[in-house]
């Protein structure tokens, strides 16, 4: 793939070539079209991901991180360009094996949370590995692992309506690292949150790191320019990469 | 005629028959333009469209299919009860024959279904790989699906508009019935060779499959499909009128039979297609069919058991076979 300055990569070619891509994005764009126009979120995007590594997709608003974002997670289609996760090429893949492999491969923290209120923090962390096939007990096991990194096993039987934000966001924490997956996209993590939250989900996001995870998180928040751990940060404006 | 399309049961099959096509219709346009554009290494605009209007054909086919499998025992249960229109008919077998168009129909028909059920395996096949291997095959295979099905509504259309009710038509009892001396079993064959036949085919069947050896499943079913229409109509069918000239594939479909005769008729046709579908299907590199043909397997198991046991239920109850 050629490297070009907008391609978000400032470890150098040489570095990035050796390093196992876990995301290699080419040429990718996303279109809406609304009848009479034709808008376009994302623009001529080229980014990888190293195997490990953490990314922050800094812009404003409108930028394009969370169009970014949600076609990375396979949750939309790009309009043309490839996506290739772990080497599989998402963009292309049927809907059954899409929602397989993201099951497997892929943890979404979104910035709503997107929890079932109605449930407890324990079967919400429960769900996405139901259909995956796992017995009884090594869901038991894993769901009580995942509480543990993200700092919520003390709430465990508490409704998640009844939860405060910081609770709710750790348990969508917990619920997308439950299955295992190499990958967890986050999107606008700390936007509902207070400074104290945004700090205790940092410290997460540092286990995390430290587990090997490839992380990529799309925000505007400030606190991500300063992580206490090695990130790399992606600018996005109108659609494009910008640094 | 007119009273022929406008009782209820033919309207409702013929506007049914008209809905499918025009959806398949749609289907079949949008497949053309799939067919001779679909490039899937390509991350092109063009190709993610093809490849989200690929998703809607599926889901059209399927959706079509879905309609269309119950009009097939429908078609039957319409004949049946166009018969106290038509003079001379007592079954679906005299309205059938009530003019040319009816036995072409009846066979395009199974035809059809058999096209679709082979299509819905490819399909099957096809999405479970993640990277539309057998896309081109079964777009191929659906613009067949397309022609028998315009075709079978065409004979749709002149059949029921070709029934002339003035006209009188053969009963089963005609049109199954023997003369003296006459031998209607194929290759000369007495009842009881051809008993020995059928169940000896189906033993065959059921043994191939389970050792998997596909080319003696091919042979044997076939066959065994061949002998069994001949083995229902001629003797079988006899126990369950319980009337050694009634010969008639159609008569048990209706009421005072209990409609055994879709039981009868659909494990059959339900087993061979399953057969015939699995073994194409495993044609195709990597894939694997034992589930299909078991259940297949099963179906004509419970063909064989209920036709046998209205036999037994006969001589248990008199004493005496037919």
């Amino acid at each position: 793939m050629e490297r070009n300055s907008h391609n978000g990569n400032i470890h150098g070619d040489d570095e990035t070539n050796e390093r196992d891509m876990v995301v290699e994005i080419e040429n990718l764009y996303r279109r809406f079209d609304d009848g009479s126009d034709t808008f376009e979120a994302l623009s001529d995007i080229s980014l990888t991901v190293a195997r490990g590594e953490c990314v922050i997709l800094k812009g404003v608003s409108g930028s394009g991180k969370t169009t970014l974002l949600a076609i990375m997670a396979g949750l939309d289609r790009p309009s043309s360009g490839s996506v290739l996760v772990e080497g599989r090429a998402i963009s292309k893949l049927p809907d059954r094996h899409l929602s397989r492999f993201r099951g497997k491969h892929i943890g979404m923290i979104f910035q709503h949370y997107n929890l079932m209120e109605h449930l407890s923090v324990r079967d919400n962390v429960s769900v996405p590995l139901v259909p995956a096939g796992f017995s009884a007990d090594e869901i038991e096991m894993m769901v009580s692992e995942a509480m543990e990194m993200a700092n919520i096993s003390h709430k465990s039987r508490m409704e998640a309506g009844r939860l405060s934000g910081g609770e709710k966001q750790r348990t969508a924490i917990a619920r997308a690292i439950a299955p295992g997956p190499e990958i967890v996209l986050c999107d606008e993590p700390t936007a509902n949150l207070d400074r104290a939250n945004a700090e205790i989900f940092i410290e997460i996001l540092g286990r995390l790191y430290e587990k090997g995870k490839t992380i990529v998180v799309a925000t505007h928040d400030p606190i991500f320019e300063k992580l206490p751990f090695p990130s790399r940060v992606v600018e996005m404006s109108d659609g494009k990469i910008t640094e | 005629m007119n009273e022929i399309i406008l009782e209820t049961n033919t309207a409702v099959y013929l506007l049914s028959e008209l809905i499918v096509w025009f959806m398949l219709l749609i289907a079949f346009i949008v497949d053309i333009r799939l067919l001779t554009r679909w490039d899937y290494g390509s991350f092109d605009p063009e190709q993610y469209e093809l490849e989200k209007r690929a998703y809607l054909v599926m889901t059209v086919i399927i959706f079509a299919f879905a309609v269309k499998a119950p009009l097939l025992p429908y078609f039957v249960f319409t004949i049946d009860e166009l018969s106290a229109l038509v003079p001379g008919a007592m079954c679906g077998a005299g309205v059938i024959s009530a003019n040319g168009y009816g036995l072409p129909l009846l066979f395009v028909k199974i035809v059809t279904t058999l096209s679709f059920v082979l299509w819905l395996t490819i399909n099957h096949y096809d999405l479970e790989e993640g990277d539309y291997p057998w896309f081109r095959l079964k777009s191929l295979l659906f613009i067949a699906v397309f022609t028998l099905v315009s075709v079978e509504l065409w004979l749709d259309i002149s059949f029921f508009t070709h029934i002339d009710t003035t006209r009188p038509t053969s009963c089963c009892s005609a049109l199954f019935g023997l003369l003296e001396g006459e031998n209607p079993l194929p290759f000369g064959l007495d009842t009881k060779s051809l008993l020995l036949l059928f169940y000896t085919l189906y033993l065959v069947t059921v043994g191939s499959i389970a050792i998997s050896w596909n080319s003696m499943t091919a042979i044997s079913s076939t066959l065994f499909l061949y002998i069994s229409y001949y083995a229902v109509v001629y003797f079988f069918g006899t126990y369950i009128y319980q009337l050694p000239t009634h010969r008639c594939p159609f008569c048990m479909m209706q009421k005072e039979y209990f409609y055994v005769g879709y039981i009868v008729w659909g494990t059959l046709l339900g087993g061979y297609f399953g057969i015939l579908s699995s073994l194409v299907a495993e044609t195709l590199p990597g894939v694997g069919a034992e589930r299909v043909k078991r259940f297949s397997a099963l179906l004509l198991t419970i063909f064989v058991a209920v036709c046998s046991a209205y036999v037994a239920y006969y001589y248990i109850e008199n004493g005496v076979l037919l």
